[in-house]
């Protein structure tokens, strides 16, 4: 990958070794010698620790699947097998489920980390496009592996998000018997989700050693958002960044195992002790009447459960999935045009930049009271802030911008 | 970095290490213990088995720990070639009394699994009108010890115990 | 650079506990919340009280039996470490006066023969549409797991001071509360012969009849004979059916912590001395 690296080894073996597959040489250039900036606050340390969260979710999940079976009759009770007897059955299953909640901590962490800061900017458009891709094939293994206990939720979550698919004009309810590989979430469905579910986190660690290789090629953003200019600013992975990195982890760790051995169940959901029922959905996987009166109307007309309508415990509502995606097709406009922006204002001083970014820290503490906005947010303060305070940006820019602005506005963001 | 602290550095960097290798052992355990017979499996270890259906003669197979149990109601004779078999024919010499229970010399129990790569034996066969292994040979007397053949050992005799005259528990 | 980050922190907690109030029990609106009873599982060093289940065994074998299996339990494990203590007699002799389905014999039938300690406690209905039809069409459930698969909404932020407070007793605070929740049907409210009304059950009309009443167990060790005592050892009973394997898991917990928080200060040090070297 990249960086200068004066890996040089020492032994004959080893210089017989490197001549023929320089291993040693990619990992001491990657791991070693890979300048990291010098300012990198702990909020960076997030990227090491998914990668432990990934190790610990494979190595507990291989350990698992040696005990789980994944029948419709034998998949609860495994689970119980698993909890009860198997040896230290209980802690490699509530590792591997907690372990599951941890790393989607860890990942929103890192993707906000990316937001904020900008880390998706170019030249790391492929960075940020490959960790997105990381983030749904997570999302994709983590709902498989929630269906394999196969308690209710387990059931009633396949159901319903496989019946999102249903939606799709015309061939909407073929894909979903492809899906299922029947008329229902079945036998066919678990096996096929428990294969899925073994496979996947490899093709995520393969997205990780190319989202790697995209970070070590550009190099790492900063906390200035400026990037390193000389060697003066950076400083090597290892021991700078491995020292940090092991620091975050523990603590990261600690936090880990509260969940693990005192309150395991806590991110879990009673109901999923409940073995799978096809004949009953349950009470609360329907919306609060109070709160959604639609539902209510809907349930007290018609007790049918209706496809993909509402299942606050598993996932957002269709509507609001919509919503979220439109909103994200935003922020990528917004971005697109706040790069175009931002691409005329190279060569910018020092002490412009300091002054627009203290003028960027002020627009952050407005901005993120607005929760659920944090990108357009985040987007228009660098917009409106940049074009405010810099240096020969001409008059078009800034009206751009701030035309920007007012349609944010308008939308209510 | 002032060079008059070089050990105490030194020592800080050895004690991460070290713990965290300690960690690291910890966390290794649980991922190889988990693949050691579980709780339900060792409780499954013994099986009583009801003799009294078993003639003169006649060897029945039961299953214990996944593993055939050949359990063989020796004739007289048969008892009387094992015993009068001088322990210097034998290459794992072993008299019939240590592989049987005193009074209970009819009975013959044994794991069935051959000494040499794991096959069944068949009974009533082979040179010595014990046991035979088809796959490479082996051939065993009426005590279920190696005679001819690549074997090494005698065939295994399982733990086992009389829970009265017709019945016996393995395991 | 403090400030920023606190404020990332800050939208993060909050991005977190919006995803967890989805994730908590939308529960029956007008269920009272049950009591948060003390059981002394509860906590970093939580261990099963064994005189407590061991009555609540006895609860269950003379009352919830009648109708509720523990499919998933075996006798063996009522002698394993963090249980109830029984010896290994004392589990053959148990396990004995239960009736097991085995087979086929030889004939190629199934029989029954008398429990050993690898077996598990026997259902009591071949199956559930027999136990429906024996209880007007409620079925009864099984008891294994039961401790763990119920609970009852903890609102904001009360569901977040759980975290720092390590509660994990729903379940069991509310079947306490749900076996001492029975009383009478308030004015306007109609029962059916079968249906009972309780406090803390979600729509209130439960097909369970009051299975306990003061006095009907008999304990031979001088704790109180009530409903109320009654309900908390057969929960707690319930509890160790659920989770045996409890007090290793929290004893394991101390030990990791220790161990991680020591870790974590050697990991300080050695970053701090490494750093002191950026310059």
């Amino acid at each position: 990958m990249s960086g200068p690296s004066n890996f040089q080894p020492k032994s004959a073996f080893l210089k017989w070794t490197e001549r023929r597959l320089p291993i040693l040489g990619l990992m001491h250039s990657s791991f070693v010698a890979y300048p990291t900036p010098r300012n990198l606050n702990y909020w960076w340390t997030f990227g090491g620790i998914l990668s432990f969260c990934l190790g610990v979710q494979i190595i507990t999940g291989i350990v698992l699947a040696m005990h789980y079976t994944p029948t419709v009759a034998g998949a609860f009770d495994s689970v119980e097998h698993i909890m009860r007897d198997v040896n230290y059955g209980w802690l490699l299953r509530y590792v591997h489920a907690n372990g599951a909640s941890m790393f989607f901590i860890a990942v929103y962490i890192h993707i906000f980390r990316g937001m904020y800061y900008g880390s998706y900017k170019e030249p790391r458009e492929i960075l940020w496009i490959l960790g997105v891709i990381i983030f749904l094939l997570m999302m994709a293994t983590a709902f498989m592996g929630y269906v394999l206990p196969w308690g209710q939720m387990s059931f009633w979550g396949a159901t319903v998000i496989t019946n999102l698919f249903s939606a799709i004009p015309g061939v909407g309810t073929k894909i979903v018997e492809l899906l299922w590989g029947g008329y229902s979430v079945d036998q066919p469905t678990l096996q096929r989700f428990f294969s899925l579910h073994y496979l996947l986190p490899f093709m995520i660690a393969g997205v990780v050693i190319l989202h790697i290789w995209a970070l070590h090629e550009v190099g790492q953003n900063n906390p200035t958002g400026i990037d390193v200019k000389s060697d003066k600013d950076t400083l090597a992975f290892t021991p700078y960044a491995t020292a940090k990195d092991n620091f975050a982890m523990v603590c990261f760790m600690i936090f880990f195992a509260w969940f693990v051995f005192y309150i395991p169940n806590y991110l879990g959901h009673a109901d999923n002790y409940i073995p799978a029922n096809p004949l009953q959905t349950p009470t609360h996987i329907l919306r609060d009447p109070a709160r959604d009166p639609e539902q209510a109307r809907r349930r007290d007309g018609d007790v049918r459960v209706d496809r993909g309508a509402c299942v606050p415990a598993v996932a957002r509502s269709r509507q609001d999935s919509l919503c979220e995606v439109s909103s994200a097709v935003q922020a990528v406009l917004l971005d697109f045009c706040d790069h175009l922006h931002r691409s005329r204002l190279v060569g910018r001083e020092a002490r412009g930049r300091r002054l627009c970014d203290r003028l960027a820290d002020s627009h952050r503490v407005v901005l993120h009271s607005l929760p659920g906005r944090a990108a357009a947010a985040l987007l228009l303060r660098e917009a409106v802030g940049d074009a405010g305070v810099d240096h020969g940006v001409g008059p078009r820019q800034a009206v751009a911008c701030t035309g920007q602005s007012q349609r944010l506005a308008v939308r209510g963001i | 970095m002032n060079g008059d602290q070089p050990t105490r550095r030194d020592f800080l960097y050895i004690a991460t290490g070290a713990v965290g290798a300690v960690g690291a052992a910890a966390a290794a355990w649980p991922l190889i213990h988990q693949m050691n017979p579980d709780a339900s499996v060792q409780a499954l270890a013994s099986t009583e088995v009801d003799l009294s259906p078993v003639k003169e003669g006649q060897i029945i197979t039961v299953k214990w720990r996944g593993k055939p149990v050949f359990i063989a109601h020796r004739t007289k004779k048969e008892i009387e070639e094992a015993k009068a078999t001088p322990l210097r024919d034998l290459p794992d010499p072993q008299p019939d009394d240590a592989r049987v229970k005193k009074g209970k010399e009819q009975w013959l129990v044994l794991v069935g699994v051959c000494t040499h790569l794991g096959c069944v034996p068949l009974g009533h066969q082979g040179d010595y009108q014990g046991f035979f292994c088809p796959c490479h040979g082996s051939h065993y007397d009426t005590s279920g010890r190696i005679r001819k053949g690549p074997a090494p050992t005698n065939l295994e005799v399982p733990p086992y115990e009389f829970a009265s005259d017709t019945m016996v528990r393995i395991g | 650079m403090m400030k920023t980050n606190t404020l990332l922190a800050l939208g993060l907690a909050s991005a977190i506990s919006f995803g967890a109030t989805s994730v908590a029990v939308a529960a029956d609106a007008h269920a009272p919340q049950p009591p948060r009873l003390k059981w002394s599982f509860a906590g970093p060093f939580g261990h099963y009280d064994k005189q407590q289940i061991q009555r609540g065994f006895k609860v269950y074998r003379e009352v919830c039996q009648a109708c509720h299996s523990l499919k998933l339990v075996a006798f063996r494990t009522l002698g394993q470490s963090g249980a109830l203590g029984f010896s290994e007699g004392q589990i053959k002799t148990l396990a004995a006066e239960y009736q097991i389905t085995d087979g086929p014999n030889d004939r190629g039938e199934m029989f029954q023969r008398p429990g050993r300690p690898s077996d598990y406690f026997p259902q009591i209905f071949a199956n559930e549409q027999a136990a429906r039809a024996t209880h007007n069409g409620a079925l009864p459930v099984d008891l294994s797991v039961i401790a763990k698969a119920r609970t009852y909404e903890v609102g904001f932020p009360g569901f977040l001071f759980d975290i720092v407070r390590q509660y994990q007793e729903n379940g069991v605070d509310y079947l306490h509360a749900l076996l001492t929740g029975y009383e009478n049907a308030p004015a306007g409210e109609t029962l059916t012969p079968t249906q009972f009304w309780n406090k803390y059950y979600p729509g209130h009309k439960i097909a369970m009849r009051p299975p306990l009443e003061d006095k009907r167990v008999e304990y031979t060790d001088g704790a109180p004979q009530t409903v109320d005592q009654y309900s908390r050892d057969v929960t707690a009973f319930l509890m160790w059916a659920a989770e045996p394997h409890l007090e290793a898991r929290k004893r394991m917990g101390f030990q990791v912590m220790i161990f991680l928080i020591v870790f974590a200060g050697l990991a300080y040090f050695t970053k701090k001395k490494v750093w002191a070297n950026a310059h």
